[in-house]
């Protein structure tokens, strides 16, 4: 069930303040919830002919992309700089690159859910981007690649 | 609903009736190529998915490949689990599992040729010996000899069967034994096939017709290999990937033609297979997909090719206009077989010069171009490939369908090819040749000697048998009384008939009325035979006891009867008549013949009548594998209202009836065909499986009648080397000596000269002028003048 949080990774939730200033993990679903599930298979052509002889397609996998930061925050220069080394910490830590996929939920309202409904689906972490380590070591944003191979690879609906 | 493969899992232990273990949902990869012979398949899965459970390491296993068209499933193709690879402690561990194999006919690669018969009963068989199975010399009676069909039932039945107790057979030293060997097969390697043809007929239920000359197998020689031996030969043959049936049939001959089915067309309809471009430019007016490639490989024809080896050599011409000639190895006697095999090496290097492979529209929908390899295109059929009229389109051109594959597609529906013309592998595989034996030892063994001896006349003397032929001729039309069904002849006497006659009380007229009594055949013929019928000149001649009514109310005196005797030739072993070598005759009266005589004794008659034509007139087109058909009966004069006559068909006797119009003993009667100045005769090899007597019917001039037992038996009596050609063949003059052992009551003095020659599966020692002494291997019986004198007997 929703816990008033909007998206949380293998249980960490990544955006783990109300809002965006007062968290120290801050990352957005940017691509991969609306977007249609890649798909694979093959059409074969008919030498001499306009258009293919269509074939079976079939859901293959789905990419999520997740975008934001990480911050530290505190009122001296070694608070943020702690702050911000633990969610460094704790957000990589929730993206290996050489797991099973692991446990993805969105919670309502966010991207128009329901409130009070939650959105899953089990993705493993594929590509991960860090920008340049600004602030005195107390900001760095992030982009990670999330595939889903679920069968199919569809967001599902948690029961309630 | 389109149209699905499915790979089901069986276990190794009871592929053909065990239950299915698994239907492999979880398939990375699965293809499936299936060519004439032995086809294979792949399947890749990954090594922690649940259906890899179900794959054992211990391997052989069986995958049925099912194909599902609207709900309805057919196993088409089936391989076997022979290769197993795991990708694990690799560079990429990706855990694939890989299973891949040959196709079902790979079953037979279980069995080898065994080192001793397993045929018993009445087909005595013989051990094979010098290593070699001479497979085309087992019996044409009850093997049905040298048709390709025939031997492969032989080598399946061999396969199949083993010792269960001590059993009755021929060792090498060609002497028969009831025992057992420490080396004795004791469980068939491929039980759960089943044949459907047998030594006589196809899977069709039609007769063999090619035959190879000469086959042999080694002794350990895989009996996959024979088998595909036998195809390159001339033989398609296939094996139920669901029953696990072996099903045969003649799909080529001389001409080239003959596949399974033709299903070339220049449109799609029902029936018809033709991939052809799109002509309208949709995709709904083609069906060549994508990937078609034509391959030329003008290098393989020949104008010429010859097949042959030790000196003896056939040639065959192609249809290129590039001389180019070829050569195939092939260690047979005759030149029928080695036509036939250099023939098909032109043909087979003609398809595998021009080779095709569209992908199929797959479905089930005929008539808009879709089909479904194994159902719509089969192997071996004849379909049709239309790309255009350009130089380098297919014009409407006819292929022979080598191959069918399918490949499982990433989005999980599948593609499937036609390998058309003799492509890939198959290209090679279908090299047409009869492979000669491997080569071996040679231990003293008389018949691997023999040469081939020249030209001599021939004689065939063939006995009257109970035995039904396996086919019923209409009786000829002249017969006034058609008679009873067709029974069979032999060249050795079955004992069938004894002494009781064949009556018939079927009136007469004044011109005469044919009566007839006895119908039957002879043969397979062999080449011989047959090239002899053909050319015409062979003179029939006969004896048998026969008897004009006689008794209380009969008029004796009026009783006015001759013989008649029809011979025609039948096209195999079919009701269809090739043609005609001696008519009915037509005299009208009894003039010039000697009547059947009135009397209980039934005294010997010679055939045919002396006023009618003994000389048997040209049968264009006769063929080995023909049989003639001969008639028998009386043309009856009598004009009184009682008459009728009866004939015997003895074949119960040691002897035969003399020539002559009066003797009344119970000796076989016979019919003989006789035919100068011709009758050359190859090189020849002893016996394999039968007893001597039955081996000899069909092939009568065939020395190969004398075997182990008969060259130990007479030959070498007193240590004669009959090793040595001379000593063994044609009309070599021998002296007493070397029958010294012999107690003749009327024995040669020493120092006549004898004069030895081979005549009706019979060798004939003759002092000439004095006495003749005839054995058939075993026995040895003396006339003087015709009279039975004295009988030795083993």
């Amino acid at each position: 069930m929703a816990d008033g949080h909007c998206i949380r990774v293998r249980a960490l939730d990544v955006q783990n303040a109300a809002k965006p200033e007062l968290a120290t993990i801050w990352m957005d679903l940017e691509v991969g919830y609306f977007e249609r599930a890649e798909a694979e298979g093959e059409d074969d052509t008919i030498p001499g002919a306009d258009g293919r002889d269509v074939g079976v397609y079939r859901r293959s996998r789905r990419l999520i992309q997740l975008q934001g930061y990480t911050k530290g925050i505190g009122g001296t220069e070694d608070e943020r700089w702690e702050s911000w080394h633990a969610a460094q910490e704790a957000l990589l830590g929730v993206m290996p690159m050489h797991s099973a996929p692991g446990l993805v939920e969105v919670d309502g309202p966010y991207l128009g859910i329901p409130v009070g409904t939650t959105r899953f689906l089990y993705a493993r972490c594929t590509r991960q981007l860090g920008g340049p380590v600004l602030n005195h070591m107390a900001y760095q944003a992030w982009s990670f690649t999330l595939e889903c191979i679920d069968s199919p690879p569809e967001w599902q609906t948690e029961p309630s | 609903m389109a149209t699905q493969y499915h790979f089901d899992l069986y276990p190794r232990t009871d592929p053909r009736d065990g239950t299915r273990l698994v239907r492999f949902t979880g398939l990375q990869k699965a293809t499936y190529r299936d060519v004439i012979g032995v086809g294979s398949g792949v399947a890749v899965l990954r090594s922690t998915h649940a259906d890899a459970d179900f794959i054992d390491p211990l391997g052989e296993q069986y995958v049925r490949v099912v194909e599902e068209t609207d709900a309805a499933e057919t196993v088409v193709g089936g391989f076997w689990l022979s290769d197993t690879k795991h990708e694990t402690a690799v560079q990429k561990d990706t855990l694939k599992l890989s299973v891949s194999g040959p196709a079902t006919m790979a079953y037979l690669a279980r069995s080898v040729m065994a080192p001793h018969t397993y045929i018993h009963a009445v087909f005595e068989g013989q051990d094979p010996y010098d290593d070699v199975w001479r497979l085309s010399n087992q019996s044409t009676f009850y093997a049905n000899g040298s048709h390709l069909g025939a031997m492969l039932w032989r080598v399946i039945y061999e396969a199949q069967h083993f010792r269960s107790g001590a059993y009755t057979h021929r060792h090498k030293d060609g002497e028969t034994y009831t025992d057992t060997h420490a080396d004795d097969r004791l469980a068939s390697a491929i039980p759960d096939l089943v044949m459907d043809f047998d030594q006589f007929v196809d899977s069709d239920g039609d007769d063999w017709t090619l035959e190879a000359g000469e086959f042999q197998a080694q002794v350990g020689e895989n009996v996959l290999s024979v088998v595909q031996r036998l195809i390159q030969a001339g033989l398609y043959i296939e094996m139920d990937p669901d029953t696990f049936e072996l099903r045969a049939w003649e799909t080529r001959p001389a001409s080239r033609g003959g596949r399974s089915t033709d299903r070339t067309g220049t449109s799609w309809a029902t029936g018809t297979v033709l991939f052809k471009s799109p002509t309208g430019g949709d995709i709904s007016t083609g069906n060549i997909k994508s990937d078609t490639e034509r391959q030329e490989k003008s290098f393989l024809r020949r104008s010429v090719v010859w097949a042959g080896g030790g000196d003896v050599y056939a040639k065959e011409t192609g249809s290129t206009d590039i001389p180019w000639e070829g050569f195939e190895s092939a260690n047979l006697n005759d030149l029928a077989a080695l036509g036939q095999l250099a023939e098909a090496q032109i043909n087979a290097r003609e398809e595998a010069a021009s080779a095709v492979t569209p992908k199929i529209r797959l479905g089930d929908d005929e008539p808009n171009g879709f089909y479904r390899p194994w159902q719509e295109v089969r192997l071996d059929d004849l379909v049709t490939v239309h790309t255009g009229s350009g130089q380098w389109d297919f014009d409407n051109q006819t292929f022979p369908v080598a191959g069918l594959r399918i490949e499982q597609k990433i989005g999980g529906d599948w593609a499937a090819w036609a390998e058309l013309g003799a492509s890939y592998e198959a290209g090679r595989e279908r090299r047409f040749q009869v492979g000669p034996p491997a080569s071996h030892s040679h231990p003293p063994n008389p018949e691997l000697c023999r040469l081939g001896v020249p030209g001599t006349d021939s004689s065939t003397r063939l006995y009257f048998s109970l035995d039904a032929a396996v086919f019923n001729p209409a009786a000829d039309a002249a017969w006034d009384d058609s008679g009873p069904v067709t029974r069979r002849l032999y060249t050795s006497p079955d004992g069938s008939y004894g002494t009781s006659p064949t009556s018939s009380t079927s009136s007469g007229d004044a011109d005469g009325r044919n009566i007839c009594y006895w119908r039957g055949v002879y043969g397979p013929l062999s080449a011989d035979d047959a090239a002899r019928i053909a050319a015409g000149g062979t003179v029939i001649s006969g004896q048998m006891r026969v008897n004009a009514r006689y008794g209380i109310g009969v008029s004796e005196a009026a009783q006015n009867m001759i013989y008649q005797v029809g011979v025609r030739v039948t096209q195999g072993a079919t009701t269809t008549i090739r043609g005609t070598a001696l008519p009915l005759h037509s005299l009208t009266s009894s003039a010039g013949s000697t009547k059947w005589g009135a009397v209980s004794s039934r005294p010997n008659r010679t055939l045919p009548a002396a006023a009618a034509d003994d000389v048997l007139t040209a049968v264009p087109g006769t063929a080995a594998g023909d049989y003639l058909l001969i008639e028998v009966g009386s043309r009856n004069y009598t004009t009184v209202a009682v008459t009728g006559g009866g004939m015997l068909f003895t074949s119960n006797s040691v002897s035969d009836l003399p020539v002559d119009q009066a003797s009344t003993a119970a000796l076989n009667c016979w019919i003989q065909f006789d035919t100068s100045g011709v009758g050359a005769v190859g090189p020849d090899l002893p016996l394999d499986t039968v007893r001597q007597d039955e081996e000899s019917t069909g092939t009568s001039i065939r020395a190969a009648r004398c075997d182990h037992q008969h060259a130990h038996g007479l030959l070498s009596v007193s240590g004669t080397h009959y090793h040595d050609q001379e000593d063994i063949e044609g009309t070599t003059t021998f002296t007493l000596d070397q029958l010294d052992d012999v107690d003749l009551s009327t024995p040669p003095v020493d120092g006549d000269t004898l004069v030895y020659v081979e005549e009706e599966g019979l060798w004939i020692a003759q002092a000439p002028g004095k006495w003749e002494a005839v054995t058939n291997g075993e026995d040895i019986f003396v006339w003087e003048d015709d009279d039975l004198v004295h009988e030795w007997r083993t």
